[in-house]
C-alpha cells in the first residue's frame, strides 16, 4: 500500500506504546541490548525535535519567535523541540541511525522520519510547492494540529524515562552512562504538555462559531490522507487503482498552471473525465440514467454537473490549439473509465424508478465521492490553464465555422470564414468555456454553490495565489 | 432542412478519398457525436462523449501529419441536433465513421511515408472504437426524447 502521512504517524505512535508497554514488563537480556534500548530511545527524541522541524520551517520558526502575537502552540513547541536539541546534541546524523532499528522506538523513529520525508516530496529545495497540497502546512490551525499530535507523543515516550532508567540499571550499566542518557527529562515533557493543552484554533468569532475548528479538522485529515506527490500506481485493487489514478490526474492539471501544454486535449479529456466521474457517481448511488426526467431529486446536482461538463467538452471541441495532450492524463483517463464501467455501471443495480437496489459499496462510493472533489479542484484549474494562455492568444476555430454573427465588424473573421483559414477564437467561445467553469469549480453539493454561472468577477485573490504557487514550483 | 441523414449521405458522397476527405468526414461525425451527447439521457451520453473523445483524436492525428488540413478541408457539420431520432442520428454518425475508415483503407495503399503510415494505423484504432461505441450504445438507454 502506499503510505500516507497518517499512517506513518500513526505506525509511530503504535511502536512508541508497544516499546512503553516492552520496558515496562521486562528486564533486558543484556548490557547490549539495554544500550541499544538508550540509543534509540535518544533516536526518537531527535526525530520528535527533527519533526518538529519539518511541520514549522525554520523561516516560520523565526517569524513566530519575531510575532508579537504568535501562535501558542507553535510557541511551546519551538520551545519543546529546542530543549530536546540540547539533550540529544547537535550531531547529525543522530548515533541511533547507524544501526538497523531493532527496538521498537527505533521503529517509531523511523516512522517519524519517514513521514517529514513524505512531506518534503511536496516542495523542492526552495520550499516551493510541487504538488497542489504542498500548502497544507501553511494553514496555522493545521499545523498547531500536527504540533500538538508531536508533542501527545513526546509526553508518551517520556512516560517510559523513569522505567527505561530502572531496567538498564538492572543490567548492570554504569549509573553515570544511565544517567547521562536520561537526566531527567521532566523539563521537556512539562513543554511538550503545555503545548498539547493549548487550543488549536484560534477564538473564532460568535456567527461562525464551528467554522475554524471545523476547518483545522479538514485541513488535519487532509494531511493524514496526503501520500508522496508521484505515488506508483497500485493495480492490485480496481478500487485502490482508481484512487490513485485520480490522485496522478489532478496533479498533473495542476501543473498544466506552470507548465501549460498549450494543448486543448488535455482540457477536453479532463472534461470527458468530468462527465464519466459523475455520471458513474450518480449511477453508483442508484440515479436512473435511462430516461432523461428520471432524476432522483438529491442526485440532480451530480447529474446537472455531468451534463455542464459535457458543454464544456462540446465548447473545447471547437477550439484548436498547437500542443499536443498530456499522454499521462489521457492514459489515466482510459484506465478510469474502463474501471469505472466495471465498477459503477449506468445501466444496471437499478430498478426504474425505484432507486439503487443493489447495497452501496462503500470503499467504491468514498473513492468516488472524492474523485468529485477531485473534479472541482480540476475545474479551478482548468479555467486558469486557459485564461494563462499568453497573448497573442494561441487558440483558434476554423473559418468555416464562424457565425454571421461573429464576423460582422470583424474584417479578419469574415476573410477566415470566406478562405476557410483559422482565425482566432472569438471571445464569446473563451467566456463561454470561462463561464461554465466557474460552475464547476465549486463542489456540488456545497450548500452556496451558484444555481447559475457566477460573473467573471471570481474569488481573483485566491487564483492570485493558486497561480504564484504553481509558478514558484516552475521557478526550481 | 435537412436531416442528419441526408447530410452524411452528402458528405460521403461528396468526400474524397483523400487526407481532406478523411478530415472532413472525422470532423463531421465528431461535431455530430458532441452534439447528440447533449440531448440524449445521461446513459447514452456518457459512452457518446467517449466516442466524440475518439473522433477528436483522430482528427488530430491528422493535424500533426497535415497541419494544414483545418485551414484547408471543410469543416462541414450535419445540423443542429435532433432529438426526435437519436437512433437515425447515430447512423448517421456511423455512415460517417465507416466513410472515413474506407478512405483511410484507401490511402493506405498510396505511396506513404512512415509517419503518415503511422497516423492512419492509430487513426484507424480509433475511429473503429468510436464506431463501436456509437453501435454500442443504441437502445440502452430511452432514446427518442419525443416519442411517448
Amino acid at each position: 500500500m502506499n503510505a500516507t502521512y497518517g499512517g506513518l504517524l500513526a505506525a509511530a505512535a503504535d511502536a512508541v506504546a508497544d516499546a512503553n508497554l516492552a520496558v515496562g514488563r521486562r528486564r533486558f537480556d543484556s548490557q547490549l541490548d539495554a544500550a541499544q534500548a538508550l540509543v534509540d530511545y535518544h533516536g526518537l527524541l531527535d526525530a520528535l525535535a527533527g519533526h518538529t522541524w519539518v511541520l514549522l520551517t525554520p523561516e516560520q520558526a523565526a517569524g513566530v519567535r519575531a510575532s508579537q502575537g504568535p501562535h501558542r502552540v507553535e510557541v511551546a513547541a519551538i520551545a519543546m523541540a529546542e530543549t530536546i536539541g540540547k539533550v540529544t546534541g547537535s550531531g547529525h546524523p543522530h548515533p541511533a541511525l547507524h544501526t538497523e532499528p531493532v527496538t521498537s522506538w527505533a521503529r517509531a523513529a523511523r516512522c517519524l522520519r519517514a513521514a517529514g520525508d513524505l512531506l518534503a516530496t511536496h516542495h523542492n529545495p526552495g520550499h516551493g510547492p510541487r504538488s497542489p497540497d504542498a500548502d497544507i502546512l501553511d494553514d496555522p490551525d493545521v499545523r498547531a494540529g500536527a504540533l500538538t499530535r508531536l508533542a501527545h507523543l513526546t509526553v508518551t515516550l517520556l512516560d517510559a524515562e523513569d522505567t527505561l532508567a530502572l531496567r538498564t540499571l538492572q543490567t548492570g550499566l554504569h549509573p553515570a552512562t544511565v544517567r547521562r542518557a536520561l537526566p531527567g527529562l521532566t523539563h521537556i515533557a512539562d513543554l511538550a504538555c503545555t503545548t498539547t493543552s493549548l487550543d488549536t484554533a484560534e477564538p473564532a468569532a460568535p456567527r461562525d462559531a464551528a467554522g475554524p475548528a471545523s476547518d483545522a479538522a479538514t485541513g488535519l485529515a487532509r494531511l493524514d490522507n496526503l501520500g508522496l506527490v508521484t505515488p506508483p500506481i497500485r493495480t492490485d485493487h480496481p478500487i485502490t487503482e482508481l484512487t490513485d489514478r485520480y490522485t496522478r490526474v489532478r496533479l498533473h492539471a495542476w501543473q498544466l498552471l506552470e507548465n501549460p501544454d498549450y494543448s486543448m486535449t488535455t482540457l477536453r479529456d479532463l472534461a470527458v473525465l468530468g462527465v464519466a466521474t459523475h455520471a458513474h457517481t450518480a449511477a453508483l448511488h442508484g440515479a436512473d440514467l435511462t430516461h432523461p426526467d428520471a432524476t432522483n431529486r438529491q442526485l440532480k446536482p451530480l447529474l446537472d454537473r455531468a451534463r455542464a461538463w459535457q458543454e464544456l467538452h462540446h465548447t473545447l471541441t471547437s477550439l484548436i490549439t498547437a500542443g499536443p495532450g498530456d499522454v499521462v492524463v489521457r492514459e489515466d483517463l482510459i484506465a478510469i473509465t474502463r474501471i469505472l464501467q466495471t465498477l459503477a455501471p449506468i445501466t444496471t443495480a437499478t430498478t426504474s424508478g425505484r432507486g439503487r437496489t443493489a447495497p452501496l459499496d462503500r470503499p467504491l462510493a468514498e473513492a468516488l465521492n472524492g474523485a468529485v472533489a477531485t473534479m472541482t479542484d480540476i475545474a479551478g484549474w482548468s479555467s486558469l490553464t486557459l485564461d494563462r494562455l499568453p497573448p497573442p492568444p494561441p487558440v483558434h476555430v476554423p473559418g468555416r465555422v464562424l457565425t454571421g454573427e461573429q464576423v460582422t465588424d470583424r474584417p479578419d473573421l469574415a476573410t477566415a470564414r470566406l478562405t476557410g483559414h483559422l482565425a482566432p477564437a472569438p471571445d464569446e467561445n473563451r467566456r463561454a468555456v470561462t463561464a461554465t467553469y466557474q460552475t464547476l469549480r465549486t463542489h456540488p453539493f456545497q450548500p452556496n454553490s451558484p444555481a447559475h454561472a457566477p460573473d467573471p468577477g471570481i474569488d481573483h485573490a485566491a487564483d492570485a495565489r493558486v497561480i504564484t504557487r504553481a509558478a514558484q514550483s516552475g521557478a526550481r | 432542412m435537412a436531416t442528419w441523414d441526408e447530410t452524411a449521405k452528402v458528405l460521403v458522397e461528396h468526400a474524397d478519398a483523400d487526407w481532406e476527405g478523411i478530415w472532413t468526414l472525422t470532423y463531421a461525425a465528431g461535431r455530430a457525436t458532441d452534439d447528440l451527447c447533449v440531448v440524449v439521457p445521461m446513459a447514452d451520453a456518457v459512452e457518446l462523449t467517449y466516442a466524440a473523445m475518439d473522433l477528436c483524436q483522430a482528427r488530430e492525428e491528422l493535424e500533426w501529419v497535415r497541419p494544414d488540413l483545418p485551414a484547408r478541408c471543410p469543416a462541414v457539420t450535419v445540423g443542429p441536433p435532433d432529438p426526435v431520432d437519436a437512433d437515425v442520428a447515430r447512423d448517421a454518425i456511423a455512415r460517417l465513421i465507416t466513410a472515413a475508415l474506407a478512405r483511410t483503407e484507401a490511402l493506405l495503399s498510396c505511396d506513404l511515408d512512415l509517419a503518415e503510415l503511422a497516423c492512419l494505423t492509430r487513426i484507424t484504432t480509433q475511429l473503429h472504437s468510436a464506431r463501436r461505441t456509437v453501435h454500442g450504445t443504441a437502445g440502452r438507454a430511452t432514446t427518442n426524447r419525443g416519442r411517448s
